[in-house]
C-alpha cells in the first residue's frame, strides 16, 4: 500500500468519524421550526385572513421570530375559505414543506376538515383564526389530541349576551339570526342560557347569508320584545345595521349584538351615529385600556390603517401560545404529545386580557359587553361589563352541559320553546 | 407511421409514465396528480354533455356532490362497507341525472344552462341546510377509504386506486365517444332538426348523454370524497360547476383529453401556483383570456392550429 493511499484512507475514515461524532450535537439547535399558516387570503373570507395573519406576524416579528434559540420559518398558504383546498395545502404544508405546527383557519367547515387531517397525521393544530364551531374542542366526534384553540367558540360570546341581557332586566327578545350553521350554534346558545335565567325568545327570525334587504324582517318584527337580539358577521352585519336605524327602531328597540357583526370595527365609521348605543358581545374591544392591549393597537393600526376587531388579537394571541410552548419543551418538538401539554398549559396577558386553556385545549379568556359611544367624536365599542375566564361550558359545568337533551342541530325551529331547549336527557 | 400509431404509442407513454410516478415524486406531489386525475374525469364526463353534445351544463357539480354525499353519509351515519358504498354513489348520481334531465332537456341555450343551475342550487341548498343529517356547511368529515385487502391509505396505494379507475372510465368514455351512439350524439351537436328528420330520437339521445354525465362525474365525486375523506356544500356549490366547465373550455371541448389538460392546469393553479402568490385568480384570468383570444378551440385545438399552419406551406 502506497503511502498515498493510506493518506487517502486516513483522510475518508476521518472524515466519516468527524460525521459520526458531529452527529449526536443537537441537530435541531440551529435548525429552524417550521410553522405552516393556513389562512384564506383569496375569496369571500379574505379580510379575516389578512386581518388573522397580520396578527399572527405581529407577534413573531415582535419576538425576532425565535422562540428561545430556535429560529421560525413562517410558511403562509391561501385556503380560499374553501375546506377541500385547506385539507390539500394542509397536506402540502405537513409532507412537503414539514411543518410541524399549523395554525389559522378561519370557517369551520375548513376547520372540521383540517382537524380530521390533523388527527389522521398526528400534527398539532393551532386554531387561531375565528373558526368557532363549539364541538370541535368538545368530547364526541370531532375530538382530536392534536388540536387546541386560542381564538374563540361560538357559545361562550351568546352566553355572556345572554347573562348580561337578563341582568339588564330584559325578558322577552327577538333573535335575528344568520341561517348557516355557526348562526345556528350561537342563537341557540343565546336561547338556552336565556332561558335557564327565566327569560324567553318570542321571535326567531333567520335570514340567509347574503341577504340584500333585511326590509321585511325588521317590519316583522314582534313590537312587544324587550330587545332585539342579533347575529350578522359580514356585510349582513353592516347592511343590517344601517337598516335598522332607517326603519326608525334605533332608541325604540334596543339591540344586542353578539359577536358584534353590526358594530365590527370597520363598519363603524360608516354607520356615523346609526348604531349609538347598541349593546355587544365579544372577547375583545379595541377600547380596553391596558398596556398590552394599547401596544397591541398602536402597530396594528400602523400596518393595517384600522383598528382591529376579533381576528387581530386571535392570530397573536395564537402566536403566541406556539411561542411559549416551543420555549417551554426547550425547542424539541418530537415528542408532540409533549408539545400539545405545553401548548395546553400556557398562561399569559394578551390584548384579549388573560388567556389560558382547558383540559380539551379550548382557551379560557374574559368576555366584554360593549356598548357604541362617541369617543373624540368617533363611534367606538366602549367596554362597560366583563366576564372574567369564561370557559367553554360556562355558564353551566361540564357535566350539566352534556346533560341536556337537545342540541342546536335539532333545535333551529324551537328557540322560542324554553321548556325543549332546557330538557333533559 | 400513421396518426393512430403515434396516439397509441403516446398513450402508453403516458400511462407508463403515470404508473412509474410514485417512485420518483414526493407524497404532496402524488396527491396532487390524484386530485388531478378526479377533476380530469370530472372535466371529461362534462365534455360529453358540453362539447359532445352541445348541452353546457352549469350545474354538473350536482351529481359530483351528490356522489360525495352518498359516499361520506352511508359510511359515517350508516356505517356502511365503505367500498360497497361506491356503486351506491354511482347509482345516486346517475339516478339524479335521470330525474333532472327531463326538466332541463325542455330547453336550450343559456335557458339550459339556468335550469341546470337552479336544480344544482336545489341541491346545494339541501346540504345546506338539512344539518342533522348533513352538518350543513360544516361538512362531514371521517369518510373512511375502502379496503379491498390492501389499505388505500397511503398516497401511493390510493395513487394507484384513482389511476385504474379513472383509466377505465377514460376507456369506457373513449368507448362510447366513438361509438355510434357518440357520432349521433356530434351530429345532434351540430344540427338538431337534421338529425331529427334522419329519423334520430333527438331527445332521448340527450337524456341518455346526461345520465351517463351524470354517472361519470359521480365516479369523479365518490372518488373526491375518498381523496379529502371529508365532504361538504361546497362540492354542489355553483363554483364547483364553473370551475368544471372552465376547465373543458379552457382545455377544449369536444375531446377527451383537451378537459384533461384544462383540469390538470386549474388544479396546478388553484393548488400550487396559489402557493406562491395569492394572485393566481389573476394568472387563471389572464390564461383564460389568452386561450379564449388565440386559442378558440382550447388548448388541444391550439396543438391542432399549429399542426396544421406547419403542414400548409
Amino acid at each position: 500500500m502506497t503511502t498515498k493511499k493510506m493518506a487517502l484512507i486516513t483522510i475518508v475514515t476521518a472524515s466519516f468519524a468527524a460525521m459520526i461524532v458531529a452527529a449526536p450535537r443537537p441537530a435541531w439547535a440551529a435548525d429552524p421550526i417550521k410553522i405552516g399558516i393556513l389562512l384564506p387570503l383569496s375569496g369571500n373570507f379574505a379580510e379575516n385572513g389578512q386581518q388573522t395573519l397580520t396578527g399572527l406576524k405581529m407577534y413573531f416579528d415582535e419576538v425576532g421570530n425565535k422562540a428561545g434559540d430556535r429560529p421560525l420559518t413562517l410558511i403562509v398558504e391561501d385556503t380560499q375559505g374553501k375546506p377541500d383546498v385547506a385539507v390539500t395545502k394542509a397536506r402540502k404544508l405537513v409532507q412537503g414543506d414539514g411543518v410541524a405546527v399549523l395554525t389559522g383557519v378561519v370557517t369551520s367547515g375548513e376547520a372540521i376538515a383540517v382537524n380530521a387531517f390533523s388527527r389522521d397525521n398526528k400534527v398539532p393544530l393551532v386554531l387561531s383564526g375565528d373558526a368557532g364551531a363549539d364541538e370541535l374542542t368538545m368530547p364526541g366526534p370531532l375530538a382530536n389530541p392534536y388540536l387546541v384553540r386560542t381564538s374563540q367558540n361560538g357559545r361562550s360570546v351568546a352566553s355572556a349576551a345572554a347573562d348580561w341581557a337578563y341582568h339588564k332586566g330584559w325578558r322577552k327578545v327577538a333573535t335575528v339570526g344568520s341561517d348557516y350553521a355557526g348562526g345556528v350554534d350561537v342563537n341557540f346558545a343565546f336561547a338556552q342560557a336565556f332561558c335557564k335565567l327565566g327569560g324567553k325568545v318570542i321571535q326567531a327570525e333567520w335570514p340567509p347569508i347574503g341577504t340584500a334587504d333585511f326590509g321585511p324582517y325588521l317590519t316583522n318584527l314582534d313590537r312587544t320584545a324587550d330587545a332585539v337580539v342579533t347575529f350578522e358577521p359580514g356585510a349582513d352585519g353592516l347592511r343590517l345595521a344601517r337598516q335598522y336605524s332607517e326603519f326608525g327602531l334605533k332608541g325604540k328597540l334596543p339591540v344586542m349584538d353578539i359577536y358584534g357583526g353590526l358594530v365590527f370595527e370597520s363598519n363603524l365609521p360608516q354607520l356615523g351615529d346609526a348604531t349609538l348605543g347598541f349593546y355587544s358581545s365579544l372577547f375583545y374591544t379595541p377600547m380596553l385600556k391596558t398596556p398590552e392591549n394599547e401596544r397591541f393597537v398602536a402597530e396594528f393600526q400602523k400596518r393595517m390603517n384600522q383598528l382591529p376587531a376579533n381576528e387581530g388579537p386571535n392570530g397573536y394571541v395564537g402566536a403566541h401560545a406556539v411561542v411559549d410552548a416551543i420555549k417551554a419543551v426547550n425547542g424539541d418538538l418530537s415528542d408532540t404529545m409533549k408539545f400539545i401539554a405545553a401548548l395546553k398549559a400556557v398562561k399569559f396577558d394578551s390584548p384579549k386580557g388573560e388567556i389560558s386553556l382547558d383540559k380539551y385545549g379550548q382557551v379560557i379568556q374574559t368576555m366584554y359587553i360593549r356598548e357604541v359611544q362617541m369617543v373624540n367624536g368617533q363611534p367606538a365599542n366602549v367596554p362597560i361589563a366583563s366576564y372574567p375566564h369564561v370557559d367553554q361550558f360556562w355558564p353551566y359545568t361540564e357535566a350539566e352541559f352534556e346533560s341536556f337533551k337537545y342540541t342546536y342541530k335539532d333545535s333551529k325551529n324551537s328557540l322560542t320553546d324554553c321548556a325543549r331547549l332546557l330538557a333533559k336527557k | 407511421m400513421t396518426a393512430r400509431a403515434w396516439t397509441i404509442i403516446g398513450c402508453f407513454a403516458v400511462l407508463a409514465l403515470l404508473f412509474m410516478l410514485p417512485e420518483v415524486l414526493r407524497p404532496y406531489y402524488l396527491a396532487l396528480v390524484t386530485k388531478m386525475l378526479i377533476f380530469a374525469l370530472f372535466a371529461m364526463s362534462l365534455d360529453l354533455l358540453l362539447g359532445y353534445t352541445g348541452l353546457a351544463s352549469l350545474g354538473h357539480a350536482a351529481y359530483f356532490g351528490v356522489a360525495a354525499y352518498t359516499i361520506a353519509l352511508l359510511i359515517v351515519r350508516a356505517g356502511v362497507d365503505s367500498g360497497l358504498a361506491f356503486p351506491v354513489a354511482l347509482v345516486a348520481a346517475a339516478a339524479t341525472g335521470a330525474l333532472f334531465a327531463p326538466l332541463a332537456l325542455r330547453a336550450r341555450g343559456s335557458y339550459f344552462l339556468m335550469i341546470t343551475f337552479a336544480l344544482a342550487q336545489v341541491v346545494w341548498s339541501v346540504a345546506f341546510g338539512w344539518r342533522s343529517l348533513t352538518n350543513g356547511d360544516d361538512g362531514i368529515p371521517d369518510v373512511v377509504r375502502p379496503d379491498f385487502g390492501w389499505s388505500l391509505d397511503s398516497t401511493t396505494s390510493f395513487y394507484y386506486f384513482v389511476l385504474a379507475i379513472v383509466g377505465l372510465a377514460t376507456l369506457l368514455l373513449v368507448a362510447i365517444v366513438g361509438s355510434p351512439f357518440g357520432r349521433a350524439l356530434r351530429g345532434i351537436r351540430e344540427s338538431e332538426s337534421r338529425m331529427q328528420a334522419l329519423g334520430y330520437n333527438v331527445w332521448r339521445y340527450q337524456y341518455v348523454a346526461f345520465v351517463l354525465a351524470a354517472a361519470f362525474a359521480g365516479i369523479a365525486g365518490a372518488l373526491y370524497a375518498y381523496y379529502n375523506r371529508f365532504v361538504g356544500p361546497e362540492y354542489l356549490y355553483v363554483v364547483q360547476s364553473a370551475e368544471a366547465l372552465i376547465m373543458v373550455i379552457l382545455g377544449g371541448a369536444g375531446t377527451l383529453i383537451g378537459p384533461a389538460i384544462g383540469a390538470g392546469l386549474i388544479v396546478f393553479l388553484e393548488d400550487f401556483v396559489s402557493s406562491m402568490t395569492a394572485h393566481w385568480v389573476l394568472v387563471l384570468g389572464i390564461i383564460y383570456v389568452l386561450v379564449t383570444l388565440f386559442a378558440p378551440r382550447g388548448l388541444i385545438g391550439l396543438v391542432d392550429q399549429l399542426r396544421q399552419r406547419r403542414v400548409k406551406p
